[in-house]
């Protein structure tokens, strides 16, 4: 309820960059037992399914999967669901980002709102936001505005809250340096506030984007007429699971494509950021 | 930023900060604003709602969403789906847990384990589970199992990091003691990492459990008979938006009941943590 399946994302994400950087220092162990395992584990999977140990059509094989694939991305409708799914996400990431990132400046700045609001914040956190998808589709119909607005309001709290620490997370002294000189609030918040505050926003907009993906999608399980969400459902309901695999790959590689022009973003902006 | 990759929540933050303010600061302004700001807020929705500036169909006044969940509370659907919910994110979190339990241990005690299947695990993870839940309802039908195997699914990962980080970051003095006082690998485990690995555990269960929740949600909205999303889901298709919210409030409670019994039992069990 408070992260979605997002964290997951997150850590998995900071996870594989380690193990890639072990793998770049030469342990050759890494590439090559990861890579049986795997072969290993498609090769099973590939005899269960053709040896009729498991009926094909519950469990089709890896093999069947990618020849869907090839399939799908022929047909223009599958691109064209591809292209609403991504739009929802991303106008819906853009919108809760930056409804987060102005609340979250003002309770950071203004101790009445900062009193206001932080309880509500976190009793928000706890609730599961992604139960009103199905409000949401009662009052902006079955079109892209729906998915929008689930995904602006799963991603909105994460940001918010990093904004919220990020901007408060200014030393003490660095802030008495900043009086000491008379800087008055707004250079204050531009010149110290503004920037310490920025990598934590940035890492914030990781999760973010991830969660945006989820919005969209489950708000297009609920009801939907296009999308991937709209596609996968269907073609499983159909009994087409190969093709509802092949639809999930490409779900995750246009999750990666986001989360790796986020991470882009947050590389060029937030430049003197430390690596761990 | 040594913890970074642990599944640490970012809402114990604000708690922390809350929870400061509230030692020091003078605790009547920490109390009046927010109620302040709920009834300000809960007073312009009734307004709107009743003056018909908005629909009230589309936007139910708090009073009615009150009485709603008051009328459904005599019901008896509303407790079998509140019921059917929350077996099935139980269900789904004892499974997940284990699994990732287990699993953690595993890639956490051995060298090959770790080479072999974490790699693999961590890039499983790139794939956004909720939107498995078409596939697992064609494959364990519309009953609860469906919904509580992608509780499950959601729910493992975090737990699995944790225990694997949790294992990895033991001091390394104290194991060294341990083996040099000649203890087997399960007596080191027993006795030593399997203890000193619980904070962990314990900090990615509070996110599990709420993970698990929102699969069984996600799920029931996909495809089920009975359960507090479908009646959600049913009751804004009919327009009746005002039973919604009331469901929609049941189940915040439900999550936040969750939540609080697995704090309840960090507290119990890991007594030794620092907060």
């Amino acid at each position: 309820m408070t992260q979605e399946a997002a964290p997951s994302y997150e850590l998995a994400a900071d996870e594989g960059v380690r193990l890639v950087e072990r793998l770049r220092h030469g342990k050759l162990g890494l590439v090559l037992l990861p890579a049986v395992t795997l072969a290993v584990a498609v090769g099973v999977w590939q005899w269960v399914s053709k040896s009729g140990l498991v009926n094909e059509i519950i469990l089709p094989a890896p093999t069947d999967i990618a020849s869907e694939l090839v399939d799908l991305v022929q047909q223009s409708s599958f691109w064209h669901a591809t292209w609403v799914t991504a739009q929802e996400a991303v106008i819906g990431f853009v919108a809760g980002v930056l409804t987060a990132w102005v609340l979250g400046t003002l309770i950071a700045m203004f101790r009445i709102f900062s009193l206001a609001f932080y309880p509500l914040i976190i009793a928000f956190q706890i609730s599961p936001r992604i139960a009103l998808a199905p409000v949401f589709l009662t009052w902006f119909g079955f079109g892209m505005s729906s998915k929008i607005v689930m995904a602006a309001t799963i991603c909105f709290f994460p940001v918010l809250v990093n904004v919220v620490l990020g901007l408060e997370g200014a030393s003490a002294d660095s802030r008495a340096l900043m009086r000491s000189f008379g800087a008055s609030k707004w250079e204050t918040y531009r010149k110290l506030l503004l920037p310490t505050s920025l990598p934590a926003t940035f890492a914030s907009l990781k999760v973010a984007i991830a969660l945006a993906m989820i919005g969209a999608v489950v708000a297009e399980f609920v009801g939907a007429s296009e999308g991937l969400g709209v596609l996968i459902r269907q073609l499983s309901f159909q009994l087409e699971i190969a093709a509802s695999f092949a639809v999930l790959i490409v779900l995750s590689l246009l999750g990666l494509v986001f989360y790796g022009a986020t991470s882009l973003l947050e590389a060029k902006v937030v430049y003197w950021r430390g690596r761990t | 930023m040594t913890g970074r990759s642990l599944a640490r929540e970012r809402r114990s933050e604000a708690v922390e900060v809350l929870r400061a303010r509230l030692r020091e600061s003078d605790r009547v302004a920490v109390v009046f604003w927010p109620v302040v700001l709920v009834l300000l807020i809960l007073g312009t929705w009734q307004w709107l709602s009743k003056s018909g500036i908005v629909d009230e169909v589309l936007l139910p006044a708090p009073t009615d969403v009150v009485d709603s969940l008051r009328r459904l509370g005599n019901t008896y659907f509303f407790w079998d789906a509140a019921w059917v919910t929350t077996q099935e994110a139980l269900i789904g979190f004892v499974l997940g847990v284990f699994v990732g339990w287990a699993l953690g241990t595993l890639i956490g005690m051995s060298r090959i384990a770790y080479r072999a299947f974490y790699p693999i695990i961590v890039a499983t993870q790139l794939v956004p589970h909720t939107a498995f839940a078409p596939i697992f309802i064609t494959w364990f039908g519309f009953g609860i199992a469906s919904k509580y195997t992608l509780a499950a699914a959601i729910c493992f990962f975090p737990v699995l990091i944790n225990v694997v980080h949790g294992l990895e970051t033991v001091n390394r003095d104290a194991r060294a003691l341990m083996r040099s006082l000649g203890a087997s690998r399960w007596e080191e485990y027993r006795k030593l990492l399997f203890p000193a690995s619980l904070p962990a555990i314990f900090a990615a269960l509070k996110i599990a459990i709420t993970f698990a929740l929102v699969g069984a949600v996600v799920a029931e909205f996909v495809g089920a008979d009975e359960g507090m999303a479908v009646l959600i889901k049913t009751f804004n298709f009919q327009l009746l938006v005002a039973e919604g919210f009331a469901v929609i409030l049941a189940l915040s409670v439900l999550g936040l009941v969750l939540y609080g019994v697995t704090v309840l039992l960090e507290a119990r069990i890991v007594f030794w943590r620092q907060h």
